[in-house]
């Protein structure tokens, strides 16, 4: 594909500013951290409670909600009123998760990226789905079983995962929340003594685990656990295919060159899509497609 | 039903909820400063106590 040098120069500028928007984000969320006072965004992204920040991501604050058997009314809001209107847009400009993808697929962009189909796409975001699913079923009866006044005995039950679920296992989580607190805690160097390997936890271990497979999602395929597994990225997926704000493509600019597929970190087959709006559960109005494109085709739309 | 009528629908709602929230004294900072006083058991689940 030849790529004209004014759209690649765009292309570059615009993820650029979406790195520093996302790192600006990122401060903001934890501004414990720089003693500015604490913050109370709820967003829908996937961001945990650090212990350098005062809120956490819309689906943490509902895990964390409904094992106290309070109804979420804040987060389950945050997902509907921001999902509604933005689509996605926080999974491409806010979420830290989605910075730290972006960050390990740019050291790693020599290694060759692999481009699943449509039909994976479609099956591994069903896994997605279920994972989603899943937590959110367990976290609801344990939420009725405790407004019932069964604390105790669910408690004693679910262990680690009565308050947050998806927490015990996210790589969220385990990256922004469990080694920062290791290395508060002085207890990270567990991990590299051979005569203590023995002795740690297993779901540190299966913790681990998770972690590593991510990040060897992230470097083959670009924003995989974004595109398949995030909960966050599913929920406001399903919201964003309808949402007020999104992309669209100009029927009588475009010439089906392709570059919009071939830059789009989700891998959305825009073309595949009606021309007044890519409706993709997948898409996160990152604009690389309209920065690329030369014919000035892609377009931001609003309803 | 039409995609900006579900987009519409969808932000109706949520401006429901939050008015709710509002009311009900749920909203931030007061409660969900109280809920994230400390991090979950979730999420420091495994790691060794000093």
């Amino acid at each position: 594909m030849a790529w004209h040098k004014k759209p690649k120069t765009n292309l570059t500028k615009l993820r650029f500013v979406r790195i520093i928007v996302q790192i600006i984000m990122f401060f903001l969320l934890n501004l414990v951290f720089f003693e500015i006072g604490a913050n109370w965004l709820v967003l829908p992204i996937n961001m945990p409670q650090t212990i350098f920040s005062s809120s956490e991501g819309s689906f943490y604050l509902l895990q964390r909600m409904l094992s106290q058997a309070i109804i979420p009314l804040i987060p389950l809001a945050s997902f509907l009123i921001i999902g509604g209107i933005f689509g996605r847009l926080f999974c491409a400009w806010a979420c830290p998760f989605g910075l730290f993808q972006d960050i390990i697929g740019l050291i790693t962009s020599w290694i060759k990226k692999y481009e699943p189909t449509h039909s994976t796409n479609t099956s591994m975001r069903q896994i997605g789905e279920l994972v989603t699913g899943g937590t959110l079923l367990i976290s609801t009866f344990i939420g009725i079983s405790v407004g019932l006044g069964n604390q105790a005995d669910v408690e004693a039950a679910f262990g680690s995962f009565f308050e947050q679920p998806w927490a015990v296992l996210s790589p969220a989580v385990f990256l922004f929340t469990a080694i920062p607190v290791m290395v508060y805690w002085g207890v990270l160097g567990e991990f590299f003594r051979i005569e203590n390997l023995g002795s740690i936890d297993i779901l540190l271990w299966i913790r681990l685990v998770v972690f590593i497979v991510a990040i060897i999602m992230i470097i083959y395929i670009p924003r995989g656990w974004c595109r398949w597994i995030c909960p966050v990225g599913i929920i406001m997926g399903r919201l964003g295919e309808h949402s007020l704000i999104g992309v669209g493509r100009n029927i009588t600019k475009c010439n089906h060159c392709g570059l919009c597929e071939d830059v789009c970190p989700m891998g959305v087959q825009i073309l595949s899509h009606p021309a007044e709006r890519v409706r993709s559960v997948h898409c996160t109005n990152c604009l690389d497609c309209i920065a690329i494109c030369d014919e000035d085709a892609m377009e931001l739309k609003i309803l | 039903m039409k995609s900006q009528a579900k987009a519409v629908l969808a932000i109706s709602v949520g401006i429901i909820l939050l008015a709710i929230a509002i009311s009900t004294n749920q909203f931030l900072p007061d409660l969900i400063q109280e809920l994230l006083a400390e991090l979950t058991r979730s999420a420091t689940a495994g790691i060794p106590t000093p």
